[in-house]
């Protein structure tokens, strides 16, 4: 059976929603890792998660916040922070010493807002000297 | 040094301008052969210049292949640092070059950078951004082609003549002398006195680079390149450049035909740039056709030749000139991509293998090649003088084909085979030696009205040689300006040349 990782993804959603118990659950995941692996399509699995992420943000409602700095946050900065953020979002906070400064947002990994001082000075160098 | 830089870079850090916002990202999922493979980027656009951000530096990628939830992008620099997860953001712009007058004489890749080494192209000069796909000018905006393009190559500017704004396609096996006509037609530009000069754009796909610059030398040597701009995607290039390199060159000339000026691009070749679309479509998934070639390989070289025309008053009356140049396999022009453009283009000539060994250069076969538009932009004197010419040939090689059987040929007959060899003779020329047209006149009224007859083959090259030298000393200035700067030939002029050309044959 040929299926792109979005078909999956929604058959795969649409079981999980009737799942009662946890045990049924594993079940749920069980079965789709042997389907994949009986269509030989274990190279989708990836997008296939990813397809199913999506869905699951688009159902709920919830957004997924990445956080990158270049040192954890001063209190100052999270105050700012929590008023983009609604309760039932899930944040992660990463510490990424590239970034120099400033701080990089990523929402739902489909928008990006980047603040950092390493993609300011990328941008001053590439100016036409 | 050390200061101007510092001094340049206060200069960037104080004018810089901040711009973070919210922008719309995309992850890479597949990178392989120079295709990237991305998830997300819904509102992307077709053509749209894309930002892969790799741990070392940012490399641009074009969007081609919208999917529901992917995009598949073709990389336009080194596709070896992009992994998997990459962020991949968008620019907002189409692909663009820049274009000027600045660019005449230098070379650059098709995404406007220089391959040249000559420092910066656009110093003072602000340039102008065209998107390497555009549309083609409407019908409104079009008028008929009616001014000739001159090769300055005798068969051709006297039997498939060209005009400006048309499209002739060059066809032929590999090593029949294809390019050669194309620079000569290039180098004949600055020769064609009381025309204005074109601006020559030569697109080089999939050459070797030793070529390239064996090229360039011609031409700066013999005055060429200061109006001509090379676009280079030479054989180490990607798949990417040779696909965009026609669209470049053909932006390039429509910044010269949008401002009223006559601008000439050559592809050399269409052949290989339709490979490169079917390297670039297999690897995006897209479905093979005939030959493997993606279903939209016409729309991919109609598209691109279409945008040559002559526009109309109104639209400045600039022209585009298109040449493209195909190379068939062991002469068979009945092969897809051939019968694809022949259909497309307004004639061709066809060069063959044959003529070329048998020493007949530039080896065009009269037989096949035609002009569909040309005839009418033709110079009125040429159109006089050598309105028999193909006629004369074709009953020649119809004759020639004829005695190969027969044991006794008439004196008729025999006369007339020794004709069709002079005229052979007489339109052989050698390669970089394009001839004005006054010159091609002179030598053409000599050969069609019998004055050559009673000249030996091989003494027929130096006689052409002594019939323009002595016109031209002697008669500059009642025959030679006269047909310049008229390109008609009134019976006075008739008369002169007469007498001049018996003088010299008498002698």
């Amino acid at each position: 059976m040929n299926c792109n990782p979005k078909t999956y993804a929604i058959a795969f959603c649409e079981a999980a929603m009737n799942v009662k118990s946890k045990s049924d659950a594993d079940r749920c995941v069980k079965n789709l890792l042997a389907l994949v692996s009986a269509n030989r399509d274990q190279k989708k699995l990836k997008d296939i998660f990813l397809a199913v992420e999506k869905i699951i943000r688009r159902k709920t409602g919830h957004r997924k916040f990445i956080i990158e700095s270049a040192r954890p946050l001063s209190h100052a900065n999270e105050k700012t922070i929590k008023h983009l953020i609604k309760p039932a979002d899930i944040v992660e906070n990463k510490i990424d010493s590239r970034l120099i400064a400033g701080i990089k947002i990523n929402i739902n990994d489909e928008l990006q807002f980047d603040g950092s001082f390493a993609t300011k000075i990328k941008s001053i160098l590439n100016l036409p000297c | 040094m050390s200061y101007e830089i510092i001094e340049k870079l206060k200069q960037a850090i104080g004018e810089y301008k901040e711009t973070e916002k919210l922008e719309e990202i995309g992850r890479v999922i597949e990178s392989g052969d120079g295709i990237v493979k991305i998830y997300g980027l819904k509102n992307v656009k077709s053509q749209e210049v894309l930002s892969i951000e790799t741990a070392e530096n940012s490399i641009e990628a074009l969007a081609l292949n919208l999917e529901e939830d992917s995009v598949g992008a073709l990389v336009l620099g080194d596709h070896i640092s992009i992994k998997s997860g990459d962020i991949v953001k968008r620019t907002n712009r189409l692909l663009s070059i820049d274009t000027g007058k600045s660019l005449l004489g230098r070379v650059v890749s098709p995404l406007g950078q220089v391959l040249d080494g000559k420092g910066l192209i656009f110093g003072k000069e602000k340039p102008t951004q065209y998107f390497l796909e555009n549309e083609a000018p409407s019908v409104l905006d079009r008028e008929p082609v009616d001014t000739p393009l001159h090769t300055g190559i005798k068969t051709i500017d006297s039997m498939i003549p060209i005009g400006r704004g048309q499209r002739e396609l060059i066809i032929g096996d590999r090593q029949t002398g294809k390019t050669a006509i194309t620079i000569d037609t290039i180098i004949n530009q600055h020769l064609d006195t009381y025309k204005k000069t074109p601006v020559c754009i030569y697109v080089a796909i999939g050459q070797k680079e030793s070529k390239i610059a064996k090229m360039v030398e011609t031409l700066k040597n013999s005055g060429a390149l200061e109006y001509t701009i090379i676009v280079s995607a030479p054989a180490s290039s990607s798949a990417a450049l040779w696909y965009l390199a026609p669209y470049a060159g053909c932006a390039i000339g429509e910044y010269f035909r949008d401002r009223g000026e006559d601008a000439v691009v050559v592809y050399d070749d269409l052949s290989k740039h339709a490979w490169a679309y079917r390297q670039i479509s297999l690897l995006l998934r897209r479905p093979p056709g005939r030959e493997a070639y993606p279903g939209d390989i016409f729309y991919l070289h109609s598209r691109l030749l279409e945008r040559s025309a002559r526009l109309s008053k109104e639209k400045g009356g600039g022209s585009l000139t298109a040449l493209p140049i195909v190379e068939t396999q062991l002469g068979d022009v009945t092969a897809y991509i051939p019968t694809n453009i022949i259909s497309i283009t307004d004639g061709q000539i066809y060069l063959e293998s044959d003529l070329f060994y048998q020493g007949v250069r530039p080896a065009v076969s009269v037989g096949l090649s035609v002009s569909r538009v040309g005839s009418k932009a033709q110079t009125p004197a040429m159109k006089k003088i050598a309105g028999k010419l193909r006629l004369e040939l074709a009953q020649f090689r119809e004759l020639q084909a004829f005695i190969q059987f027969a044991s006794d040929v008439d004196d008729a007959t025999k006369k007339k085979i020794k004709r069709g060899q002079i005229i052979t003779e007489v339109l052989k020329q050698p390669d970089l030696d394009p001839m004005p047209f006054e010159k091609q006149l002179i030598v053409l009224y000599a050969v069609l009205n019998n004055y050559l007859d009673e000249i030996a083959s091989d003494k027929l090259p130096a006689m052409q040689a002594k019939l323009i030298e002595n016109i031209e000393k002697l008669h500059r200035a009642d025959i030679m300006e006269p047909l310049r700067k008229t390109g008609t030939l009134t019976k006075e002029i008739e008369e002169k040349l007469k007498s001049a050309i018996e003088k010299v044959v008498a002698k």
